[in-house]
């Protein structure tokens, strides 16, 4: 871990850089977030270089809000979308948009070919994408994962498109909708992803940093910039910086929450032994539910730039923000007033005074406990969110006798907050979540010393059924065929070291990273009164990790 | 985009039970709804909006006493696996009941329905019955409810028909292959409840090679007329999926097609996974079906790859006799309170004798049910039952509103047992939901 390691984190209200040499940090950069997300990410980046030999930068570290931006404003590129579907559910019923269509061709669960795929028919819709001035496409199967090759298929039928993104590629799990929105999502903002991309490496280039780009993902691990073949999976970045960041600042023995108090949300995680949760079936980007790999954590809509007021003698917080607290030059009042008026944050006490009259003469009560009643109120909304996440964690289901039997619940024994107000707030949530909180040093930036640790980790899937005679892992893109011989034992071996050689395609490992297999489960194929084979699957990962610890 | 939204609010208590499997070669093993999971999966089912998973329970043994007698005891009979199937059941009922879901699908196993209220081991893969299990568990802790169960698995439910037989509140409909041509072999027109509780147990046999047609004939004509009549506060239906034109242990000729617009007929609140042993070629397709037509969700693409069109037909000898057998049944059970006077009229006790055969545990049993014929009550039941060489057990049962005279009678009769004479003698007083044991075998 020599060398200077840079993370920068573009959140809602503030960008903040930070550069690590050796666990300390050397120089922290914080600037306003404008909606010119190139613009505020350079801003940062040239205060960060200001104070550090840039020739001793070992990597660059974006975590960004590049797809979420484009989902939320709607500025995604015109998708053509193509679509195989088998028995099931009927694929006419599903909203693909105006340059969507469902071609025949079908695969079913095992990945035998029930229909083959209709070339015309694609062909033809193509052609009509290409008249339209479509120059991207999304190619999704209903069970591709366990036979790609009506999804290779169409791809080398889409000559001259800029990009075609394939389901298979992006997850090796089930679930054909999720699948269609990833593909979906990847194709919408992949122009928009390299051009940002060459635009940041152009931009280290004029810096004199020779040190590659990495880019945050969902799931809190980092890949080369240059190496995305599904760019979607930069999305809610954000979060996950943050529980990279707890991770690099707490040694989390046993199970923490992790809370992230920010200025208009607070985003709540789970560790289990040092390890966040993930997500079981993937990220959900606004209106989207997709396989994308991405860190369990729920998000509320309070901080401390949440409006506050009085409705029905009680106090509401959130889920807007009126602009900047009145202490910071806004007009309506925020727990970030509530902080400056008892003293505990800097402001102008005066204007945090004036806002926050209203409520405490509604509630009768002293100007100092009415800030306290809204901290308080801060608090209690935190505590929810936080014990609504943990009925969320452990209502997950089991399939089996033995998980359910031995079914774990989930129930941590301490808290770790980050962001702007959580020093001042600690107490307000030790009380609500009736949890000792422990607030680390850098909290304030922990989301970009997050960035700056976070390693690379991924999972495969591997499914071998030697009674078809067929090996997938569509993670790395491995369609084979396979012997009846072909074990368990073979799988995991074979899954692990799929998983380390993609692994050094998405970057530089720069620590031992161990691989884990995370499920196994073989089954006998029975059919009539005869075994005729296996079915094998391994899921392999290496877990979300950081490179290192800050002091 | 992409993703749809259920008509009407779905519970799913899914639990495939992939560690458990009554012995290795058991058509009842681990990966029976492996298939069946990654089509669900796949499909996005459980991602619907409107489809809400729900994980099971693990029932308690006093679930399992307020139905069975076990022999020896409950815990030497019952495994965990069971529990969570009938577990399953319950979370799926209590969250229709609460109002939560509008209906609920138990896709759960090990199955019940070839459980009787004795239990002295494996019959047709089952041990408790899961239905009953449910249907008790929601009449003791929620509300007493008036209940429908219409089992289609292609085998009767001959356990579910003796655990309701002497219930005049729980009507139980089995619609399955005729028993002259497969497990359990009964099932008939003529089994048609109790004294207390005459055409309250409603057989439909079917000919073999019944397809959608004849199967949807008997709901249109049969099941819905009754039920119309009935008219149960909760409609369950045991949904096995052996009728299937592939199945490899029935002669059946559904399609995953019929079984959906079967349960757009029906209408269930809840539906509960039975038999059907067709694990790739059916199941997958039969489960999605049934659980998007709970949902109210387009079930026209769930087609099998094995179905070819025009390849499965009613004969026209098995459509006149379905048509037939209907007409005669419904007829029967309107006329059911005339039936039952000319058949127990002036009676003061029924009796009959039975051989009750156990296939998954090797041993047959023989039993002596007698009841008081009761115009208030359920009447009480004394149930001798042995196994040759473990002993005989007494089982005095006494209906959930027993009248004064049947309790009197019952608690009497239980008093008088003697352990000499019975290895085990068990009263069910369900009314206080408590059951009292006594004997060598009592001792736990």
């Amino acid at each position: 871990m020599r060398g200077i390691f840079v993370g920068i984190d573009v959140g809602g209200t503030h960008t903040d850089g930070v550069a690590i040499e050796g666990g300390r940090i050397v120089h922290k950069a914080k600037v306003p977030t404008r909606e010119d997300l190139e613009g505020c990410t350079l801003e940062a980046l040239a205060a960060l270089f200001d104070g550090i030999p840039v020739a001793d930068v070992r990597r660059v570290v974006l975590s960004t809000t590049l797809v979420t931006n484009a989902v939320v404003e709607g500025s995604l590129e015109s998708t053509g979308v193509l679509v195989t579907a088998g028995p099931g559910m009927n694929p006419a019923g599903m909203p693909l948009g105006p340059r969507g269509r469902v071609v025949k061709g079908a695969m079913d669960h095992r990945g035998r070919e029930v229909a083959p795929l209709d070339e015309a028919a694609v062909v033809e819709h193509l052609a009509a994408c290409r008249g339209a001035g479509v120059k991207v496409l999304a190619v999704a199967g209903k069970f591709s994962v366990r036979n790609p090759t009506h999804e290779r298929r169409i791809a080398e039928l889409a000559q001259g498109f800029d990009y075609v993104a394939t389901g298979h590629s992006v997850s090796g799990t089930l679930n054909f909708p999720r699948r269609v929105a990833t593909a979906f999502l990847c194709a919408g903002v992949w122009r928009r992803h390299h051009a940002f991309v060459a635009a940041m490496g152009k931009a280290l280039a004029r810096f004199g940093v020779a040190a590659p780009l990495y880019l945050l993902r969902a799931d809190g691990g980092t890949q080369l910039a240059s190496s995305f073949r599904s760019p979607a999976e930069t999305a809610l970045s954000g979060p996950a910086a943050s529980i990279m960041g707890v991770q690099a600042m707490d040694a989390l023995a046993g199970e923490t929450l992790s809370l992230d108090v920010g200025g208009t949300t607070t985003d709540t995680a789970l560790f289990t032994q040092g390890v966040p949760l993930l997500e079981p079936l993937g990220a959900t980007i606004g209106p989207h539910r997709t396989q994308i790999r991405a860190l369990f954590t729920r998000s509320t809509g309070v901080g401390g730039d949440s409006h506050v007021r009085v409705e029905g003698g009680e106090i509401r917080v959130g889920p807007h923000r009126l602009g900047p607290p009145a202490s910071l030059g806004g007009v309506h009042p925020t727990p970030t007033d509530a902080l400056v008026l008892l003293g505990r944050a800097l402001g102008d006490r005066g204007r945090a005074a004036d806002a926050l009259a209203p409520i405490a003469l509604a509630l009768e009560v002293s100007p100092e406990e009415g800030a306290r009643r809204v901290l308080q109120a801060l608090a209690r909304d935190i505590g929810a969110a936080a014990r609504g996440f943990l009925h969320e964690v452990n209502a997950r289901p089991v399939y089996t006798i033995h998980e359910l039997l031995e079914g774990h619940r989930v129930a941590p024994v301490r808290a770790v907050a980050v962001g702007g107000p959580a020093r001042a707030i600690a107490p307000y949530l030790e009380h609500a979540l009736n949890l000792p909180v422990t607030v680390p040093d850098h909290y304030d930036v922990a989301n970009a010393i997050g960035a700056a640790l976070a390693r690379v980790n991924l999972e495969v899937n591997l499914v071998a059924d030697t009674g078809r005679g067929f090996l997938s892992i569509p993670e790395a893109d491995v369609y084979r065929p396979v012997t009846g011989r072909y074990s368990l034992e073979e799988a995991r071996a074979e899954a692990g070291r799929t998983l380390l050689a993609v692994a050094e395609d998405k970057g530089v490992l720069e620590t031992d990273a161990a691989v884990d297999i995370a499920e196994e489960e073989s089954f006998r194929i029975v059919e009539g009164f005869a075994t005729v084979g296996s079915v094998h699957r391994v899921r392999a990962q290496i877990r979300p990790g950081i490179l290192g610890r800050v002091a | 985009m992409f993703h749809l939204r259920a008509p009407h609010r779905t519970g799913i208590v899914f639990f495939p039970a992939f560690d458990w499997a009554i012995d290795p070669t058991h058509p009842e093993r681990e990966e029976r709804l492996l298939y069946t999971r990654d089509q669900i999966f796949e499909e996005g089912l459980l991602d619907v909006e409107g489809i809400v998973e729900y994980p099971p329970v693990v029932a308690t043994l006093e679930d399992v006493e307020r139905v069975h007698t076990c022999f020896p005891t409950s815990t030497a009979q019952v495994s965990p696996s069971h529990l969570i199937s009938a577990g399953g059941a319950i979370v799926a009922a209590r969250k229709v009941l609460a109002g939560e879901v509008e209906k609920a699908f138990a896709l759960v196993r090990p199955p019940g329905h070839h459980a009787r209220r004795v239990v002295h081991g494996l019959r047709g893969f089952c041990i408790i019955n899961i239905e009953a299990v449910m249907v008790e568990h929601l009449r003791r802790h929620v509300r007493d409810l008036r209940v429908a169960i219409v089992d289609t698995d292609c085998h009767h439910g001959d356990g579910t028909q003796d655990v309701y037989w002497h219930d005049p509140d729980t009507l139980f409909i089995s619609i399955h292959q005729d028993g002259r041509t497969l497990y359990p072999g009964s099932g008939f027109p003529d089994e048609f409840g109790g004294p207390n509780a005459y055409g309250s147990t409603l057989n439909l046999p079917l000919p073999p090679g019944t397809t959608d047609e004849g199967l949807l004939h008997a709901i249109d004509h049969f099941v819905l007329p009754v039920l119309e009549d009935w008219k149960p506060d909760l409609v369950i239906n045991s949904a096995g999926q052996d009728n299937h034109f592939t199945d490899p242990i029935t002669d059946m000729a559904v399609t995953a097609q019929g079984y959906a617009e079967l349960t757009r007929k029906l209408k269930p609140h809840l539906a509960v996974l039975e038999g059907g042993y067709s694990i790739q070629s059916a199941l997958p397709y039969v489960n999605t079906g049934i659980l998007l037509a709970m949902a109210g969700l387009d079930t026209s693409a769930v087609v099998e790859p094995e179905f070819r069109p025009g390849s499965l037909h009613q004969s026209e000898r098995a459509r006149e006799y379905t048509k037939r057998l209907c007409e005669i049944m419904f007829d029967r059970y309107r006329v059911r309170d005339q039936l039952r006077a000319k058949a127990f009229g002036g009676k003061t006790h029924w009796e009959e004798r039975r051989h009750v055969p156990y296939d998954g545990a090797m041993i047959s049993e023989a039993q002596h049910e007698r009841v008081r014929v009761c115009e208030d009550c359920g009447g009480v039941v004394f149930l001798e039952s042995e196994v040759s060489g473990r002993g005989k057990l007494l089982a005095i049962e006494l209906p959930r509103r027993s009248c004064p005279a049947c309790r009197a009678e019952g608690l009497a009769a239980y008093a008088a047992a003697s352990p000499a004479d019975y290895r085990l003698v068990e009263l069910k007083d369900r009314p206080l939901d408590r059951v009292e044991r006594k004997g060598p075998a009592a001792a736990r």
